[in-house]
């Protein structure tokens, strides 16, 4: 007998306490999400657009893809809490919401999640390449007491010495050619 | 100047087991079993090396659960009766072989070898071999990292920075504390590397780590050396890619060396194949058989009928398995030569246990191949990493690919459908060991007592070992036990804080239970 077993409360219970999504990649390709909606989501959301829009409308994740700015939606079964999703995008960067969708204008969103890369899979072809002296790159940098000189930079005077727009370095040139 | 380099690094790990409650517990021989056949065997090696001059580099990493476990003076005690037990085994043995000479003289080698493993653990080492080890670190020859604190899978407890940041900070620590500085690598738990864990690596002075091949060869940008050089990622870790040959000659089931039909078979052992009752005191308690170690048969190729195992002719074969690793090194520089503007490195990492517990010869080819390359240093150079930066600190920029050393060479061996049930309680559990480390800047007595140990359930519930043997589908009641047990204590402690009702019996019994880190600070889970 292993008494710790009965020791624990909800870690093990399934109880949702909030809204919740995840992502992580499993390779270049396939995405695992999990999720959770709260029981306070549920009953906020029946005591706003009543239980029938609940019981008729679709849980559903959008997942968008912040690297060519597009998205799309998928439906998901109302007692899963987990799935794997091919998205065949590798190097891509992912977000994903867990929401209701009302109608084909009306989505609801309860939670968005982390953001993540999906792993490259292939070597990438580009051409410029850099390097650095390592021993003498680890130091630098290292002895600033860069708390100390940001004490010195005040937002407000900061705000001043902002770079001027090409328009202003314009207006200034002809204002020194006038001179 | 030498042709090309070579770093051998060795991954020595097994997960935190320990079971005060019970004497006689079979996944304690995990580490039995590679205290005889791989920790005693490494360490007579290198110091054979040593005491013959012969100048070696071998890098090892000791992981944390590991170096806890081998200076726990309970394992140190029960190690002592697993061996007198063998001891008592391989003296019947030579008894009942005394009509079959072709076995007769591997029973007597046995005992000679536990006869030694128990003078050497007791006179030798005082029963430490993490103090052996710091002794050999001394030399020069072998330079020692670290690994994750639990052998945490990185790329999957990121959801969580706190995690990793505590994965590290812990490991470094422990090192510390072992071996009086901090460690100039981390081999990333199953070579698990995503950016994201650089900032944490950097905090604690860590310079370089060990990735997979393609965690190299798929940086961006693509680096022009290949594997043959390390990289140096934009925050300024220097990453080494594991040589993609070289590790096929040891790795591969096909054609790798431990599959030589010489070798020692490791399935065939006598804890299967004697008689039930004369085998009875040396299996577990409940009956249940074991591989007891003694194994008399050779592989002797694609057939059940296996022939009896001669260690002379092992022994010969691991002189030629060296030379053939070197003589292929060696054809790889001639290619490279006309292709790189200096001398490639051949980084081969593996893990420890394979030398001496599954490839039973693995520590003497090891022996021979530092040897042979003693006697060549004009064409390949053995090295250790943090050596090969402070002699090439001109390195290319690049970032790493998000990779593993696992299957498919990504994340899929830790997260399928064995075992994603995990993440969802781990992520969960993350965020409440923030919470109340957060909660409670600066606890004292018994509440900074149920921290700590919070945090110690949470480390060990996140170690890698149990979602891969989840999925290796072998001993899985085992990890989801310990899985369960863990985030059970931990959900325990983080209401009975919440709730201001802690138990300080129940928590001594889980202390005394799950004793890993003893000076661990749970506030290096504060928020980030």
């Amino acid at each position: 007998m292993n008494p710790d077993y009965s020791l624990a409360k909800d870690s093990f219970s399934g109880k949702n306490i909030k809204d919740q999504i995840w992502i992580v990649p499993k390779d270049p390709y396939i995405l695992y999400i999990y999720f959770e909606v709260s029981t306070e989501t549920h009953s906020n959301f029946e005591s706003v657009f009543g239980y029938y829009l609940w019981e008729n409308s679709h849980l559903v994740l959008k997942l968008i893809n912040l690297s060519n700015n597009t998205y799309k939606y998928l439906k998901v079964t109302p007692d899963s809490n987990s799935i794997y999703l091919n998205l065949d995008q590798p190097n891509s960067i992912i977000r994903a919401e867990i929401g209701k969708m009302i109608s084909n204008e009306f989505y609801i969103p309860f939670a968005g999640s982390n953001v993540i890369c999906m792993p490259n899979n292939n070597i990438i072809k580009e051409d410029y390449v850099h390097f650095e002296n390592v021993l003498e790159s680890r130091n630098i940098g290292k002895n600033v007491n860069t708390d100390q000189i940001y004490e010195k930079f005040k937002f407000n005077e900061v705000s001043h010495y902002l770079a001027p727009s090409s328009v202003d370095m314009f207006m200034n040139m002809e204002k020194i050619n006038k001179d | 100047m030498a042709k090309g380099f070579l770093a051998l690094v060795l991954h020595a790990h097994l997960p935190f087991v320990r079971h005060p409650e019970q004497e006689d517990f079979l996944e304690e021989r995990w580490l039995f079993e590679a205290i005889s056949e791989t920790y005693l065997p490494l360490l007579q090696c290198f110091n054979s090396l040593n005491e013959e001059g012969v100048n070696f580099k071998v890098t090892i990493s000791l992981s944390p659960p590991l170096i806890s476990m081998l200076t726990d003076p309970l394992l140190q005690d029960r190690y002592l009766n697993f061996i007198s037990k063998m001891i008592h085994l391989c003296e019947r043995e030579v008894e009942r072989t005394v009509n079959q000479p072709e076995f007769n003289n591997l029973a007597i080698m046995y005992a000679n070898k536990y006869k030694h493993d128990f003078d050497s653990f007791v006179n030798k080492y005082e029963k430490n071999l993490i103090k052996a080890f710091g002794i050999l670190q001394q030399t020069g020859k072998v330079e020692i990292i670290t690994c994750a604190a639990t052998h945490g899978f990185l790329p999957l407890l990121n959801l969580t920075p706190e995690s990793v940041r505590a994965q590290i900070a812990v490991a470094v620590q422990v090192f510390e504390k072992h071996f009086g500085s901090k460690p100039k690598g981390m081999w990333l738990p199953e070579c698990g590397y995503i950016p994201d864990i650089e900032k944490y690596l950097l905090e604690n002075g860590v310079d370089y780590i060990l990735i997979e091949s393609h965690g190299v060869l798929f940086a961006n940008p693509r680096p022009v050396y290949g594997t043959f050089a390390p990289i140096v990622t934009p925050k300024g870790v220097v990453a080494f890619g594991r040589d993609i040959e070289s590790s096929k000659q040891v790795w591969s089931a096909d054609v790798g060396y431990p599959g030589d039909y010489d070798y020692r078979d490791f399935y065939r052992d006598i804890g299967h194949d004697l008689d039930f009752n004369y085998i009875n005191p040396y299996i577990l308690s409940d009956g249940k058989r074991i591989n007891t170690g003694i194994k008399y048969y050779k592989i002797t190729g694609k057939t059940q009928h296996k022939l009896p195992y001669n260690p002379v002719v092992a022994s010969a074969k691991t002189e030629y398995h060296a030379s053939d690793f070197l003589s292929n090194r060696l054809k790889h520089i001639d290619f490279l030569e006309n292709n790189m503007d200096k001398p490639p490195l051949f980084v081969c990492p593996y893990d420890a246990e394979l030398f001496g517990h599954w490839w039973y010869e693995g520590p003497e080819w090891l022996y021979n191949l530092l040897k042979k390359l003693d006697k060549i240093p004009d064409e390949l150079k053995p090295v250790t990493p943090s050596e090969y930066i402070n002699d090439y600190p001109i390195i290319q920029i690049a970032s790493p690919c998000s990779s593993s050393w696992g299957a498919n060479g990504y994340n899929e061996v830790w997260l399928n459908k064995s075992n994603d049930w995990i993440y969802s309680h781990l992520q969960k559990a993350s965020e409440r060991m923030v919470e109340i480390a957060n909660d409670n800047p600066n606890a004292e007595g018994l509440v900074k007592e149920a921290l700590n140990q919070a945090a110690r359930e949470l480390l060990l519930a996140q170690s890698s070992d149990w979602a891969f043997i989840m999925k290796a589908d072998t001993m899985v009641d085992y990890a989801k036990k310990r899985t369960n047990d863990h985030l059970s204590r931990f959900t325990k402690i983080y209401y009975d804080i919440k709730e201001k009702n802690l138990d300080g019996t129940w928590l001594k019994g889980i202390q005394w239970k799950d004793n890993i880190f003893p000076d661990i600070d749970y506030k290096v889970y504060k928020s980030i």
